[in-house]
């Protein structure tokens, strides 16, 4: 009878082991390599793999994210305004519900136009700035769940 | 342990194994499918973000029945135009077991009966998404839909419902001549989707209704202007008296009937701002 319990409780160690390797190991084994010509986030080498990890974001996180299909369609931006904060641009400077982002992060205007908006950033996405705004929240609008790949891990 | 005893036990174990493997190759089989589901929700929306409806929504119907109980899926494979198929919406939202997945499924159920000029009819309380269909059945009423000002701790909209509001309430502001408003919207939508199709215009409308941008940018901005370019310059014309000088003298056909300001206000100077 012993060994019957026995064998049970190993049978279930292992399972729950495979349960909790099933349900967690893809968010730490989530890599990606950054671009050859990315220069817009200092700390990111190109064509160096960061480990990314999973949601929550918080505003100032690195996130990545896919536009396009191929792995050179990979970009990275910091996190500026989360779901329901309200960006907009005015003077030339971004601001998110108020407060302008240039205080922590270079900001470099929007296309000569300043004062647009405001707008307040839908459930699941991200505004995300990076240096050049060439692939950040600028030129491509609010980052959405299905391109978010995740947060760059410190 | 007697023989009787040791046979009794390994039929019993026997049969606990056989249920095991039912139970193991039930979770099997359901897992596959849901993978296929995420697998086919996401080209689903692949397909959908490179403008092809139809092919986006074949993958959702085929996710949506790998996957009924699922949200996303069913999302992606409604047709806006069929209301029984709206209808099948809500009770998927009362069966779904996540909160965020409940507040899309009613969203788009309020979103898709207003666009088919039915009363949205769900329950939001407390989202930004019931002030926006709120506001968006004032404008078509022909009533004010006031500021759109976010309540405290109010949820986060969902992506179409906010883009639909400010394409509704945008229209509604530019036919009643409202600049700041249209404005506002058009911005908003510019900030959202840089570069949709009708970005050009929305930029076109932020640039030409700004005080700081001289005539001769806004008239660069209006050229850029791709699809409706003639019907685009003469609703703009129509909105901003001011410039309807500077467009005549460039587009005079879009101006036509209309009445031109004797006193053009003096160009202002483009403090900063940079084509």
């Amino acid at each position: 009878m012993i060994w019957a319990l026995r064998t049970l409780l190993w049978f279930s160690v292992l399972a729950v082991a495979l349960v909790a390797t099933a349900r967690w190991l893809p968010a730490y084994l989530h890599r990606v390599q950054v671009p050859p010509d990315f220069e817009d986030i200092g700390g990111l080498v190109p064509m160096t793999g960061v480990w990314l990890t999973a949601a929550p974001y918080l505003v100032g996180d690195v996130v990545a994210y896919r536009i396009g299909d191929g792995p050179e369609d990979v970009s990275f931006g910091f996190v500026a305004a989360l779901p329901g904060n309200q960006v907009r641009i005015t003077g030339g400077d971004l601001l998110v519900d108020g407060n302008e982002v240039s205080n922590w992060h270079p900001f470099g205007g929007y296309r000569g136009i300043h004062d647009v908006g405001p707008l307040t950033i839908p459930a699941n996405h991200l505004y995300v700035i990076s240096k050049q705004h060439s692939h950040d929240s600028l030129s491509q609008g609010a980052i959405g769940p299905d391109v978010i790949l995740g947060k760059v891990r410190e | 342990m007697n023989t009787d005893q040791r046979n009794t036990l390994g039929v019993s174990m026997l049969v606990a194994g056989l249920v095991l493997t039912l139970v193991a190759a039930s979770i099997s089989w359901s897992a596959v499918q849901t993978w296929l589901a995420v697998s086919e929700t996401g080209e689903a929306s692949d397909q959908l973000r490179r403008g092809r409806v139809a092919d986006a929504r074949r993958l959702a119907t085929k996710a949506a029945s790998r996957a009924p109980e699922a949200a996303a899926p069913a999302l992606l494979a409604l047709d806006p135009t069929d209301n029984d198929a709206i209808d099948r919406l809500v009770p998927l939202a009362l069966r779904a077991d996540r909160h965020a997945d409940r507040q899309a499924v009613l969203a788009t159920v309020g979103l898709a009966r207003m666009a088919l000029g039915k009363s949205a009819d769900v329950e939001l309380p407390g989202t930004a998404d019931l002030r926006l269909i709120g506001a968006m059945a004032a404008a078509r009423a022909g009533r004010d839909p006031g500021k759109l000002k976010a309540a405290e701790n109010e949820e986060p909209p969902h992506l179409s419902v906010l883009r639909a509001a400010h394409i509704m309430l945008m229209r509604s502001a530019w036919e009643a001549g409202r600049v700041s408003e249209t404005r506002m919207h058009a911005g908003a939508l510019l900030l959202l989707r840089p570069k949709a199709p009708e970005a050009a215009l929305l930029y076109a409308v932020v640039g030409v209704s700004s005080p700081v941008l001289g005539d001769a940018e806004a008239m660069q901005l209006l050229e850029g202007i791709r699809e409706g370019k003639d019907d685009a310059i003469r609703a703009i014309a129509a909105l901003l008296p001011q410039r309807r000088a500077a467009i005549a003298a460039k587009w005079p056909k879009a101006v036509e009937g209309m009445e031109i300001p004797a006193s053009v206000a003096p160009e202002p100077k483009p403090s900063g701002a940079k084509p």
